[in-house]
């Protein structure tokens, strides 16, 4: 145990040393397509180093905060991409879900027991700043590297890259949505179904403030919580309905509370008369698009996300590169002009079938 | 005495005894007073409705859980039903049963799950608290087991929209479904046996066992009726999502506990008052309504919510001190 | 008496309950080493002074002196400081923890000069003391280490006089101390309040048993209607002067004319047993007959009058109801034989305290009352006809039965039986804890029930009662019926000595 600490002490010094040359010379688009680069941060250091790990199959922990529709996309995407890296006897994959959004106890859990059974990698979504921060460097004193995926508050100096993208840019792409469709049609009242008080809303609603404030016609009228769930999505824009019921654009920082507020339209016949923006693309969202219920919803690149993560890990523990501290991607806006191109297979994982 | 007195006696009693719920009842009236005052919306017909309408799905499981309470006993399960039993009636109808079907599959595996809470509360005789906090994490993970976090949706046929969503009249589906619920358990708990045996269990439990009343199957019963209640909810929330979610229902067993509570009837046992239990789920309602229509700050909303029980609390301690002594 | 010797005095203290003037202007005195009897019906006003005594309540007017000096006593800390100590007829123990803890409750020795509640507590030094106090003063053995709910009545009660010595008292204020105990327990109670005597200690005897009064007691004051009506010497009174001063007047008969019981035997029980509560147990029972069973606390006369009622199984014997044999197995079954069963803890097991008297009424016969839904009118006329019938003094059948007198609870709870129309009354303890008119009127009743053909079994502790309510009496000792006793010719002398034949 205290040999393996010294061990990895000395393997930190060694990368703070070496790595920031590395990090920035690489060329990351080649492997990581549509990285943005801007986005990318100079690693501190502290960093696991990257290895060559001939161990085959290599145990790879998948953590994220909930099971849910997000996570099982980007899932569909880690499979995929372990399927293409030669499949389960390449990487072996471990997938453990908390029962609830909140239960970092749980992640705690079975960040140990990972820790314990000396897993190759951990991949984790952190639900709240400074999450789990001890179970990470614990993780990378071990010599076990950890990347982060969908995780808005990546603050820790142990983590080896933060995959995803930014969560302010979903929220100004909403913004920017209603900014091209809107700014010239005078007066425009907004609702805003927000989630849970927390850092996803935190920098979704920054994102989407700053590009709406530029615009003086674009007013929030309402903005309340909807525990990012479609019951309360439901009842909140009821509510919201009875205090103005002269809105024009519901936004929704998550397309379930967004499903809850169509229904609320529905039943006062206003679906499709007043514009439903949604976040995130789920397959219910896509679909309310084609009929007219829902006017815009923004896709977080959910499987490229998942795929990033074994690229991630292919590069830095399999062929010993470096990796972007960083590795986001642009959201991408989808409405009634441009649904026709989304690929209905990004929802779900397909099996290789041809070796 | 003289007659007359007498009968004054009579009538006073007889108004303590809907009366209650006074300090709920009250507390409602106050509050949507201030509400109307501070939002001219706040008293239209069609909020109103929604209040209403967004108030069933803790009301009903209350109802159930009235008697629960009265009965000495608690019921945690019952949001993890609620989602359970919705699922199972989505997924029974994607796999093109008739929508009749599927509901009565559902209502019938909520009353099972009481069955079982019941049957393990009253012969195993082991503590309420533990056997449904039990089930509400057993249910709740194999919704998890089934559904992969992901809500079941596409449920279109109409007669099942038209359950959570229509309206007979003017009046909503849900609440008439509701209201009729009320006079149901209503007429169970105080014009049945069957509701003197569960107040008897509350009150006096040894006492209840010696009267020859048959704890065991009361307490099945009640607990199965609570079961029954949390899926009747549930179909009807699925129904007005038009998805069954993985998470519904989620931290109904404290709102549930709350409107009971909140409308008089006592974690002691022995007395219970469905009227207040009534209000109190609609004054949970009336207070999330105003929240919104007022746009009071996110991070406010969970302080005011706990303020108010507090308060309804205290005012039915207020109004009904003469009660208890 | 010297003014110097008097351990407390009590003048002009009056209490008032919003109208109602619950004691006015009382006076009296307490010699050192005196034992003073406090008798009066329920509601006399006994409690009251007891409980400003004791800081419960706080007196409206008036003085009270403890060894001469004038003291306040607001609150329970209050009593003890001046060294008041009240034993209550609800036990007011821990159950779970043992004799030592409770007897330093509230009063634990801890290392450290001005210890916190956070100190160390020193076990050893309090266990000692404890058991010196059990032995060496009261001269009892009991199982330091055994959490006193385990203990019987009588240990708990003096592991609870134990605590009030060890709080320094010089004054003990013992309300219904008797009540629940057996002979023998009593005997030795007894002898602990003469123990106390001697070494000076002052003693408020508060109690209905009134020829125990007699026998402990060295003055007796009796009260009526919140005020001393008597202050009297024990040896100038008798039982009967004492229940004049007490209703005043005099009671007429406490117990009714006997009537012959039937020939037929209506309940028959043959070689009943249960493997550690009662073993071949025969005895029949006639139409019209009142049989009593008496035997200590233990000697299983409980527990057979349970079983009968289908509260605990028996595992070999018959019963024969009415010649045909029955079995037992539940409550529910027992009722539908026509057997009724009133419970001896009229607060734990009778009365459902937030109700009515209606609904306390009507509880055991809900499905006289309509098929699905009550018949309200029906259930009210009843109850308004026992009420009437009973003599139940109350404001109708929708008062609250908590707000009547134990007496008329337990004359609602007969009426709960008897409304189930019975051929079998089994009455536990019957008359326990209820004034001396309402025993007289509970009395007439299950005499006027026997004569309407049931056969009644009471059980009790109470010898006097058994003899004189009772046509014959079943004496039970450790699980046997060891006599069945004649009341015309038996004596409490003979029911005793086969009660503890053994010993």
């Amino acid at each position: 145990m205290k040999r393996s600490f010294c061990n990895s002490l000395a393997a930190g010094l060694l990368a703070a040393v070496v790595l920031p040359g590395v990090a920035f010379a690489a060329d990351y688009g080649a492997v990581f397509p549509g990285i943005l680069m801007d986005k990318v941060i100079p690693p501190t250091g502290k960093e696991a180093k990257p290895q060559v790990k001939t161990n085959r199959p290599l145990k790879v922990g998948f953590l994220p905060t909930a099971m849910d529709t997000y996570y099982q996309r980007v899932l569909a995407g880690v499979k995929e991409e372990i399927d293409r890296a030669g499949g389960p006897s390449t990487i072996q994959l471990l997938v453990q879900a908390p029962k609830s959004q909140s239960a970092t106890d749980d992640q705690v859990r079975t960040m140990e027991a990972w820790i314990n059974e000396r897993v190759d990698a951990i991949a984790v979504a952190l639900y709240n700043e400074g999450a789990l921060e001890p179970l990470i460097r614990r993780a990378t004193e071990a010599g076990i590297p950890v990347f982060l995926f969908n995780s808005p508050v990546a603050d820790d100096p142990y983590y080896v890259s933060d995959i995803g993208y930014d969560q302010s840019d979903g929220g100004r792409a909403q913004a920017q949505w209603i900014v091209d469709n809107y700014k010239d049609k005078g007066e425009v009242k907004i609702a805003v179904l927000e989630g849970l008080p927390g850092p996803h809303t935190a920098q979704r609603m920054k994102g989407f403030n700053e590009v709406l404030s530029k615009y003086p016609n674009l007013k929030i009228v309402a903005k309340q919580p909807a525990g990012w769930v479609r019951a309360q999505g439901l009842t909140v824009t009821e509510n919201m309905l009875t205090a103005h019921p002269d809105v024009d654009i519901l936004v929704a920082l998550y397309d379930e509370m967004a499903l809850g507020g169509l229904q609320a339209l529905k039943a006062r016949k206003l679906n499709g008369k007043i514009a439903i923006v949604g976040y995130e693309n789920m397959k219910e969202a896509n679909d309310a698009i084609k009929v007219g219920d829902f006017a815009a919803t923004v896709d977080t690149g959910a499987k490229e996300e998942g795929r990033n993560i074994i690229r991630a890990v292919e590069q830095f523990v399999m062929k010993g590169e470096g990796v972007p501290k960083k590795i986001f991607v642009a959201p991408k806006t989808y409405d009634a002009k441009n649904i026709g191109t989304f690929d209905p297979a990004d929802y779900i994982y397909v099996a290789k079938n041809t070796k | 005495m003289s007659t007359q007195a007498l009968d004054a006696k009579t009538t006073v009693s007889k108004f303590r005894l809907s009366g209650g719920a006074s300090g709920i009842v009250i507390a409602l009236i106050v509050l949507i007073v201030a509400l109307g005052v501070a939002s001219p919306r706040f008293l239209s017909v069609g909020n109103l409705t929604d209040i209403t309408r967004q108030a069933v799905f803790v009301a009903i499981i209350a109802f159930g859980a009235t008697l629960v309470i009265a009965m000495r006993g608690i019921d945690l399960s019952v949001g993890s039903t609620l989602a359970f039993t919705g699922l199972i009636a989505a997924d029974l109808m994607n796999r093109g049963f008739n929508p009749f079907v599927s509901v009565a599959a559902s209502l019938a595996v909520g009353t099972l799950i009481g069955i079982v809470n019941g049957v393990l509360v009253a012969k195993v005789r082991i503590a309420d608290f533990i056997v449904t906090m039990a089930m509400m994490v057993i249910t709740r993970g194999l919704i998890m087991v089934y559904t992969e976090g992901i809500p079941l949706t596409g449920l279109s046929n109409p007669s099942f929209q038209a359950f959570g969503q229509g309206f007979v009249g003017f009046v909503p589906m849900p609440v008439l479904v509701t209201i009729l619920t009320f006079a149901a358990v209503y007429f169970l708990l105080y014009q049945t046996r069957f509701g003197r045996y569960t107040l008897s269990i509350g009150s006096n439990p040894e006492a209840a066992r010696l009267v020859g009343i048959r704890i065991d199957r009361v307490k099945i019963a009640v607990y199965a009726l609570t079961g029954f209640l949390a899926a009747l909810s549930g179909v009807l929330l699925t129904s007005r999502l038009e998805a069954a979610m993985p998470e519904a229902g989620e931290g109904y067993e404290l709102d549930v506990i709350a409107a009971v509570v909140m409308g008089g009837t006592s974690l002691a046992g022995g007395k219970a008052s469905l009227l207040g239990t009534a209000a109190g789920a609609v004054l949970m309602a009336v207070v999330r309504n105003g929240l919104n229509i007022l746009n009071v700050n996110t991070f406010w909303h969970q302080v005011v919510i706990g303020a108010i029980i507090l308060l309804a609390v205290c005012a039915d301690k207020f109004g009904g001190r003469s009660r208890d002594t | 008496m010297d003014q110097s010797e008097l351990a407390l005095k009590i003048t002009g203290v009056g209490k008032r309950f919003g109208a109602t003037n619950a004691l006015s202007s009382i006076s009296m005195n307490l010699a050192k080493g005196e034992v003073l009897g406090l008798v009066g019906e329920n509601g006399a006003g006994k409690s009251t002074l007891m409980k400003i005594l004791s800081g419960a309540h706080v007196r409206d007017e008036g003085e009270i002196e403890v060894d001469g000096v004038r003291v306040e006593i607001r609150e329970p800390a209050d009593a003890q400081r001046v060294g008041i100590g009240i034993i209550y007829q609800e036990l007011s123990l821990f159950p779970d923890l043992d004799a030592v803890e409770n007897i330093f409750i509230g009063r634990e020795m801890s290392i450290g000069k001005s210890p916190n509640i956070t100190a160390p507590l020193r076990k050893r030094a309090m266990r000692e003391c404890a058991r010196r106090i059990l032995n060496d003063v009261l001269s009892v053995e009991i199982d330091l280490d055994c959490p006193v709910g385990a203990l019987t009545l009588a240990q708990r009660q003096i592991v609870e006089i134990a605590r009030t010595l060890n709080s320094n008292a010089k004054i003990l204020i013992m309300d219904e101390p008797t009540e629940a105990l057996e002979k023998a327990e009593r005997e030795r109670l007894v002898r602990i309040i003469n123990d106390l005597k001697q070494a000076g200690k002052s003693v408020i005897y508060v109690s209905h048993k009134l020829d125990e009064v007699l026998r402990i007691c060295d003055r007796v004051v009796v009260m009526r209607d919140g005020a001393c009506v008597a202050d009297l010497p024990a040896s100038t009174l008798d039982v009967n002067k004492m229940i004049g001063l007490m209703i005043g007047g005099s009671l007429a008969k406490q117990f009714p004319t006997k009537t012959s019981p039937g020939a037929d035997p209506i309940l028959k029980v043959e070689g009943l047993s249960r493997r550690g509560a009662f073993d071949n147990v025969n005895f029949e029972l006639h139409e019209g007959e009142i049989l009593g069973v008496a035997g200590l606390e233990g000697s299983g006369k409980s527990r057979l009058l349970r079983a009968l009622f289908g509260d605990g199984a028996s595992d070999s014997g018959r019963i024969l109801l009415k010649g045909r044999s029955i079995s037992i197995g539940s409550i529910s079954g027992a009722m539908n034989n026509g057997i009724a069963f009133l419970p001896a803890e009229r607060k734990t097991e009778g009365i459902f305290a937030e109700h009515s008297v209606g609904w306390n009424l009507t509880a055991s016969s809900l499905s006289k009352f309509g098929g699905v839904r009550l018949d309200r009118r029906a259930e009210r006329i009843q109850c308004i006809n026992h009420i009437r019938k009973m003599g139940i003094k109350s404001e109708g059948p929708q008062q609250p039965i908590g707000k009547l007198s134990g007496g008329n609870q337990q004359k609602v709870l007969l009426a709960r039986w008897l409304l189930t129309e019975p051929d079998v009354l089994l009455l536990e303890e019957p008359t326990r804890g209820i004034d001396i008119k309402a025993k007289a009127d509970v009395y007439q009743l299950i005499a006027s029930s026997a004569q309407t053909g049931k056969g009644i079994i009471v059980v009790s502790s109470d010898n006097t009662e058994l003899l004189g309510l009772c046509h014959r009496i079943l004496v039970m000792f450790e699980g046997e019926a060891v006599g069945m006793l004649d009341s015309a010719s038996a004596s409490e002398e003979t029911i005793a000595s086969l009660s503890i034949q053994r010993t």
